[in-house]
């Protein structure tokens, strides 16, 4: 902890006259060994700020998960395992990818280096994807924040009767959420909707990266066709990781509950999870549900943008390799952005047991 | 230094940052180990254990996490100061939701007195039905049936 | 980098060379400026900018005091009045006083101080005070867009249901959140791995450990008050229940949440200007500072100790009986570190040869008001007079002794002490002097009549009361008018010296610590080589250099130069 970290200082003295001439190095330090060792004190110091950031959602839960146990036993059933399951394996993979692009880049391996960071790219869209197919079903049946939470039984209810011929629904704005009009297409408009989600995240996504892209050519002058090349082809890859995650997730939900269903199931499957419609015995709702699904929205909604960051950040390593900037002894930025990654997966680790495994 | 950067021989002996390279296999097997635990973390919550639950995935998700944590960010071979900060924050926030999960038993009573008094009154979202709160829904259901 | 060494010149034996470019005329045009990395430059608009914002909460308090002079209404009626109070806290703790020390001053003087040539992340340094900006920007918006009544605190649930601009405002505290963040990042970073060579930990000059115990509680305790902000805003705008008790949530989660940050927060604000003040006491004193290892320590102490008493904001709040015992506890012992700082600077004092400029002068006022600030703290962390004396005047007084007399004095004291390093020209001694008078003055009349107040009973944020109490009031209005004048003189002598003052000696003052071993004002650079480092408070290692006006390095001093020693009884 004490001077280590200065003693290269003598070592190079001599060569300050003609420090300057290494780009990689900013003028600042003495050495790259003194450059990467500050980096690295200075990203674990913003994964701490992260954790605490991350700390008041955590305190957030556990108050209420203390105070209200039946809320959170009530309410997430309603959360599929499978999909959560499958999500944190994504992102264990692409955990392991990026941990691997970083040995890449220790040992300057530019290829590979670019083949895991596109990878990794692909695995956080992936999970994005995933994530806008469980939040529109979650939007779908009503089973959102305290503000806009609708009970499932009531939310079934509702609907029912409005399918079976009855005019309306006595000004419930519940039909907005559950327009069962065609019986045979129950599952289109959950279709449809995860469609519209899956458009919204991509453009606020593609936003964000235009947005982003805007910054970085502040920074170079010129950007060649590399450059957009490459931006474009990291947006190309979000994009397409995206529908893949959003559509596999929709295959999954057609064909997991696949044994022909009754009308009344599928309308049940409409309005309410398929989950909750399959209860032989319905545990009685209790009171509060809705804030199981403040903390799930707040929570994997603030995780979702961390993604989102990350991916910025790995799209921009890819512009990075891509133009070659990084050496064996230059590679601090693809080990400052892989440890911010691994923290999302940390973070996520914690989040999946704590919001879909609730017995 | 720079002089060195151009000739390849000595670039290990100037320009290399000493870090630690963890071997491709070690990478992979951390990684099947945290599929693993995965998999076992989402059985285990199938059998009903009561209390013991969380308890029984927080330790696998910890377990998980120490794997991400010393393997894929190499903090078991980082500097003593990374580790520190690192476990600092930790039990710091650990503090932080010991203190206010301690309080906020104590003034409980208060705020669902609160609640009870004034559900119907305070109006939130427009967009809401009504607040979800049982007794609201209860009210409303019976009529439209 | 033209470098001019005459030989003819009695500088010449001065060891570091003297030059002509300076950081701040070696680029120019505004771009220059607002793309600048570096960090005097950085710090030169963050002072700027506290100082406007100084001004603008400055202003609302006048208003304030001014409708106060009378319980019916002057100026505006009741509810400007409830903006008028949340818009001078919000700005003067959001923009003035936590970025005061350590963001202004601090910027400038840390690289310089530990002989680095820039703090560890530039581009991170620029970032955070355009997060500063844009913070400041949205405070600005939150004004024209309806305003802001809810007190800065912003307690639930009257910030959920009140109809004015929270929302912008919250997203104001959570930008400059994050810029106090990245400051604070910056600084433990340059600290840990930018020190030069010979200076350990046990070498470093007070203030840098100051800034590294403030910087601390910047990256631990402001993430948390950026998750309540952006929960607070969730909750207003889509009602997720968790603060509002019509849904389920819990209003005193909040004030946890708020005030694990914000009472950090009052040793974020503290802190740096403890640090200024052992500095400025042992240069003027001319003498080491008396326990240094002590005063490094209760730094940290205070700073660990700063995150373990939140809970004495909520003594009436309903929080449990054993956590407020607890909290009560912790509390009185934050004293200890607090009074351990005070008897060094005593100790230092005692027998010093101390020389009363200006800069000195506020050190002096510093550890009288804050004295008086802490102490009465202890009142309020009494579990049963705080009861009694929660929510009144008492509250308010104490906590401006401690905020304004203590942080915002201490910030006066540092940049009146490091003025010629900073600008280059040495401001108008008598006319500061007078300023820091009037400000001691002034600041005490404002503010004791207050603890008078509110052991009588008088509560805080009203906007009118009882006709027994007019009389103090209108001493507290007096006082604060006489604040505002004497500040504003204080800003104009500053601003004055800039363009008529003295060309500043690199050593005015005869500090040992590296930051006057580099010309004044620094060049761009600050160090070609990183300079040895020795004790930061030897001051027998300088000696008064009467042709340059300033103090030479001992060794340097020619051997047929007039001179007087360290301790000597030459005034500056």
């Amino acid at each position: 902890m004490n001077t280590a970290a200065t003693t290269t200082t003598d070592e190079h003295a001599d060569s300050h006259d003609h420090g300057h001439h290494d780009s990689r190095l900013a003028h600042h330090f003495d050495s790259h060994q003194q450059q990467f060792d500050t980096g690295k004190l200075g990203i674990w110091l913003f994964l701490v700020t992260e954790i605490l950031f991350f700390s008041g959602l955590f305190g957030f839960y556990a108050v209420y998960r203390s105070l209200h146990p039946e809320v959170f036993l009530y309410a997430s059933q309603f959360l599929d395992t499978v999909l959560g399951a499958a999500n944190t394996v994504v992102l264990l993979f692409s955990s392991l990818t990026m941990a691997w692009g970083v040995r890449c880049a220790q040992l300057g391996q530019t290829r590979g280096l670019l083949v895991c960071l596109v990878i990794t790219l692909a695995c956080a869209a992936i999970f994005l994807g995933v994530k806008s197919f469980e939040y529109t079903e979650k939007a779908h049946h009503g089973l959102l924040w305290a503000g806009m939470y609708q009970s499932p039984e009531h939310h079934a209810e509702a609907a029912v009767p409005a399918a079976a011929g009855a005019e309306a629904t006595a000004g419930h704005d519940a039909g907005d959420h559950a327009h069962a009009s065609a019986d045979d297409h129950s599952d289109e408009s959950l279709f449809e909707k995860t469609k519209h989600t899956l458009s919204y995240m991509t453009t606020v996504l593609w936003a964000v990266i235009v947005l982003a892209g805007i910054a970085f050519a502040v920074f170079i002058k010129k950007p060649g066709k590399l450059t957009q090349a490459t931006i474009a082809g990291c947006f190309l890859i979000s994009a397409v990781g995206m529908v893949l995650g959003t559509y596999a997730s929709i295959g999954y939900h057609h064909f997991g509950h696949a044994e022909k269903p009754t009308d009344q199931e599928i309308l049940m499957a409409e309005t309410v999870p398929a989950e909750y419609a399959a209860q032989k015995e319905k545990v009685p709702e209790p009171e509060l549900a809705g804030t199981f699904f403040s903390v799930y929205f707040c929570m994997t909604g603030l995780h979702a943008i961390h993604i989102i960051g990350g991916m910025i950040a790995i799209s921009w390593l890819i512009v990075r390799t891509a133009h070659g900037a990084f050496t064996t002894y230059y590679f601090g930025a693809v080990d400052f952005v892989g440890l911010y990654w691994h923290l999302v997966d940390l973070i996520w680790i914690y989040l999946f047991p704590l919001l879909y495994l609730i017995n | 230094m720079s002089d060195h950067a151009e000739s390849g021989s000595h670039a290990e002996n100037t320009q290399s940052c000493h870090v630690h390279i963890v071997p491709v296999k070690v990478l992979i097997g951390v990684f099947l180990a945290l599929v693993v635990l995965t998999v076992v973390t989402v059985e285990a919550a199938k059998f009903d254990t009561g209390e013991l639950d969380v308890i029984v995935s927080m330790a696998i998700a910890t377990v998980k996490a120490s794997l991400v944590v010393f393997i894929f960010m190499h903090l078991w071979y980082d500097k003593p100061l990374n580790k520190i900060a690192f476990f600092f924050s930790i039990i710091f926030a650990g503090f932080f939701l010991c203190m206010i999960l301690l309080d906020s038993h104590a003034y409980d009573a208060y705020v669902k007195g609160f609640q009870q008094d004034k559900t119907p009154t305070v109006a939130p979202a427009a967009a809401a039905p009504a607040p979800a709160t049982a007794p609201a829904e209860a009210a409303a259901a019976p009529a439209e049936k | 980098m033209a470098t001019v060494v005459d030989s003819s010149n009695p500088k010449s034996n001065f060891p570091i060379q003297y030059r002509e470019l300076n950081y701040l005329n070696c680029s120019q045009g505004w771009k220059s400026w607002f793309f600048t990395l570096d960090h005097k430059r950085i710090g030169i608009m963050y002072l700027i900018g506290v100082t406007s914002a100084f001004f603008m909460g400055g202003l609302f308090a006048m208003l304030l005091r001014t409708e106060l002079l009378s319980p019916s209404r002057i100026l505006m009626g009741a509810d400007s009045y409830n903006q008028m109070f949340t818009l001078h806290g919000a700005i003067m703790t959001f923009l003035v006083i936590i970025p005061g020390v350590p963001a202004a001053v601090g910027n400038i003087i840390l690289p310089v101080m530990l002989g680095a040539k820039d703090v560890a992340f530039p581009r991170m340094n620029l970032g955070s005070f355009y997060l500063w900006m844009f913070g400041a920007v949205f405070f600005l918006a939150a004004i024209v867009l309806g305003g802001l009544d809810t007190g800065w605190t912003f307690y639930t649930p009257y910030s959920i249901t009140t109809s004015t601009a929270v929302i912008t405002a919250l997203f104001g505290v959570f930008i400059l959140g994050f810029s106090s963040i990245f400051t604070g990042l910056n600084f433990i970073v340059t600290i840990h791995t930018m020190r030069p060579p010979g200076m350990t930990w046990f070498k470093m000059p007070l203030f840098l450990w100051a800034l590294y115990a403030t910087a601390l509680i910047q990256i631990l305790a402001t993430p948390v008050l950026g998750i309540t902000g952006l929960l607070l805003i969730v909750e207003r705008a889509f009602h997720i229940g968790i603060f509002d008790p019509a849904l389920g949530g819990d209003p005193v989660l909040f004030q946890h949440f708020f005030w694990f940050y914000s009472h950090p927060a009052v040793y974020v604000m503290i802190l740096p200007a403890m640090g200024v003040v052992s500095e400025v006491i042992a240069v003027h004193s001319r003498k080491h500072i008396f326990g240094y290892r002590f005063i490094a320590y209760s730094s940290i102490a205070i700073a660990v100790f700063g995150f373990l008493v939140w809970g004495h904001h909520m003594f009436v709040s309903g929080q449990s009986k054993v956590v407020a015992v607890v909290f009560s506890a912790i509390t009185f012992s934050v004293s200890i570190p607090s009074a351990i700082k005070v008897f060094n600077w005593l100790a230092t004092m005692y027998k010093g040869s101390i020389h009363f400029t200006t800069a000195m002068c506020y050190g002096l006022s510093f550890i009288f008001i804050f004295t008086i600030g802490g102490l009465t703290g202890l009142f309020l962390a009494t579990l049963a007079t705080d009861v009694h004396l929660h929510d009144t005047y008492f509250v308010v007084a104490h906590f401006h002794y401690v905020m304004m007399g203590s942080s915002l004095v201490g910030l006066f004291a540092a940049v009146h002490h490091w003025w010629p390093k900073i600008s280059g020209r040495m401001f108008n001694e008598f006319w500061g002097r007078i300023a820091c008078l009037g400000v001691f003055m002034g600041f005490n009349l404002t503010f004791f009549p207050q603890f008078l107040l509110g052991t009588r009973g008088m509560p805080r944020r009203y906007y009118t009361y009882l006709p027994e109490f007019q009389n103090l009031h209108i001493l507290s209005t007096m006082g604060a008018y006489l604040l505002g004048i004497s500040s504003t003189l204080m800003v104009g002598t500053l601003i004055y010296s800039v363009y008529r003052g003295k060309k500043a000696p690199a050593n005015p003052w005869g500090g040992a610590s590296l930051e006057w071993m580099c010309s004044s004002p620094p060049p761009h650079n600050n160090f070609d080589h990183p300079p040895l480092a020795g004790d930061p408070y030897v001051m027998e290692s300088v000696v008064y250099n009467e042709e340059i006006e300033g103090y030479v390095p001992a060794e340097c001093q020619g051997a047929g130069t007039k001179s007087v020693t360290a301790s000597g009884d030459k005034e500056v």
